[in-house]
């Protein structure tokens, strides 16, 4: 074979591409890291910490922290800094300005919802990664772990610029009618996987929503109702997007869910899961069950239907570990009430970094 | 066996040992490695959880009372918020308070004799306020505001236990106080709560 003077070798090429490729690659990197995409860099940082704990080996899986920070997002309509009440006096917070159109304002809501349970889904694994291990058992077989991935708030001013947006709120239809940034498929038909919508169940009347408007009209106009009505249930107007961890041997989908199948995804409304859930702890509960009973029917806020309407993505099957024997549990991730009764009866331990 | 064979034995015993001994060092060293990395994690979300805290106190005006729900974390090691008055022995304090009141959250394992955050905590001076820290179990609960709340004897301690998940701390903030409260669980035989008891008391 005749080389011309100047001419490349195939190694040399190679040796370019592959320079040219660990180029890209740091650039990459370095854009990651000084973009100031504080938000992307906490994900990417919480899904590796979660992949290195979830294979790495039993005896040192309790070592390898949990790198998952809590995100905090703000509805406002100023979008101003500190227009929360909820953030006050805490770092790392992301403003959102809604549109000045009562139907924007909603679909924001519900855009910015549902991209937290996405962001929440995908970077613990799809619930599908056993994070709390073996190690984690002398804590109990039956304690449920949680990360909460982020809190999302709506400012006070939300209901006094727009009285009627939860008119405008549906959040099911939302995940089944849109897709996550930059993905052609929907929420639902990602949380779903593999198992079709034959498990999803749409989520009925909630019929606590009444009950509850008519307690948030007599606040608002009568005080003398206020008086007499006593102490109201806690305002939080704020969500968490919470990953709960169940260990379990039997019983995933107890009473939670009929037609799902081990090993199968699900999303699960909470009107669906409510009414018969004391009827599934009660007979011993399966594991999906406990980590959706939230008990109580407190928990009125501003904008009702947004909190009443959260779905929940649900896994029940094998978790993947580095383990010989694989363990059996259910994840879910959901969106509860930012209260402390409420969150404290699904996670008995949380993980992460507030 | 002959010379040979036995020095072929020598030397593969010795290299096996040795080999032994390296891998037990790299084991060692990973284990330290993830033991410090995980410490790290839970002094940085306990530093977090005092900024977090201490945020929403700076945010109370004299003569209010906030309640503000906390985001605990799982540790090895149980943390607990401390107060620490001007007027404490110096030698009781942790240093960064020097001659100032201050907020402390500080670990179990920190505390040495006579002093509960000797080591491992982070602190916030609050100016010469007088810091009140109660825990409540037991029967006695928080009801209404903590500005005139009587303390029980035996039941309330003078320290704030972190949770594992979440858990509200009732705060009450005028010029010359600071009132920090919580309820929950006592923990049985935690040495640190009878500290914190016999600090208080």
């Amino acid at each position: 074979m005749m080389f011309k003077r100047g001419e490349l070798t195939s190694a040399q090429i190679i040796t370019l591409i592959l320079s040219i490729g660990a180029l890209v690659v740091l650039l990459g990197f370095a854009y990651l890291f000084f973009s100031g995409n504080d938000a992307l860099i906490d994900r990417e940082a919480c899904h590796l910490s979660v992949i290195t704990r979830a294979t790495a080996p039993s005896a040192a899986q309790s070592g390898v922290p949990l790198e998952c920070r809590t995100s905090k997002i703000c509805l406002s309509i100023s979008g101003k800094k500190d227009s929360c009440n909820q953030f006050i006096g805490e770092e790392g917070v992301s403003y959102v300005k809604l549109p000045n159109n009562e139907e924007d304002a909603a679909r924001v809501i519900m855009e910015n919802s549902a991209n937290a349970m996405f962001d929440c889904w995908s970077m613990t694994g799809q619930g599908k990664l056993d994070i709390f291990g073996k190690a984690f058992q002398s804590l109990g077989e039956t304690k449920s772990s949680c990360i909460i991935c982020s809190r999302v708030a709506l400012s006070d001013e939300i209901l006094e610029k727009f009285p009627g947006i939860r008119e405008n709120i549906d959040f099911n239809r939302y995940l089944e009618r849109n897709n996550p940034p930059g993905l052609s498929r929907t929420y639902l038909d990602i949380f779903t996987g593999e198992s079709g919508t034959s498990t999803y169940s749409t989520v009925e009347e909630n019929v606590f929503e009444s009950e509850l408007d008519k307690l948030a009209k007599a606040r608002d106009t009568s005080p003398e109702v206020r008086e007499a009505l006593g102490d109201l249930p806690t305002v939080s107007n704020q969500i968490a997007f919470i990953f709960a961890q169940r260990k379990t041997k039997l019983g995933f989908w107890d009473g939670a869910l009929s037609g799902a199948t081990l090993g199968s995804s699900a999303i699960v409304g909470i009107a669906v899961t409510v009414p018969g859930a004391k009827s599934v702890i009660a007979s011993g509960g399966g594991a999906l069950a406990s980590l959706l009973f939230v008990g109580g029917t407190s928990g009125f806020a501003a904008v009702n239907s947004w909190q009443n309407q959260m779905a929940s993505a649900a896994y029940c099957g094998t978790l993947a570990s580095s383990l010989d024997n694989p363990e059996q549990g259910c994840s879910l991730v959901r969106g509860v009430d930012y209260d402390v009764k409420k969150i404290n009866q699904i996670c008995d331990i949380i993980e992460g970094m507030p | 066996m002959n010379k040979r064979g036995e020095e072929m034995v020598m030397k593969n015993v010795i290299s096996l040992l040795i080999a032994a001994v390296v891998i037990g060092f790299i084991v060692f060293l990973i284990f330290r490695g993830f033991y410090f990395i995980s410490k790290g994690n839970e002094a940085e979300s306990a530093k977090r959880t005092l900024e977090g805290l201490m945020g929403k106190i700076d945010n109370l005006k004299d003569g209010q009372e906030g309640k503000f729900t906390l985001q605990g974390f799982s540790s090895k090691d149980r943390w607990y918020f401390v107060g620490f008055d001007s007027r404490d022995e110096i030698d009781e304090k942790p240093g960064e308070c020097s001659f100032d009141s201050c907020v402390c959250i500080c670990p179990k394992g920190g505390a040495d004799k006579g002093k509960l955050c000797a080591e491992g905590g982070f602190c916030e001076k609050i100016g010469d306020k007088n810091v009140t820290i109660l825990f409540l179990f037991g029967d006695a609960k928080l009801k209404g505001s903590i500005i005139d709340f009587k303390l029980p004897i035996g039941e309330s301690l003078g320290c704030i236990p972190i949770m594992s998940n979440l858990f509200e701390v009732i705060v009450f903030k005028e010029s010359d106080n600071l009132k920090l409260a919580s309820e929950g669980e006592f923990v049985q035989g935690d040495l640190f709560y009878e500290r914190c008891r016999k600090i208080y008391q």
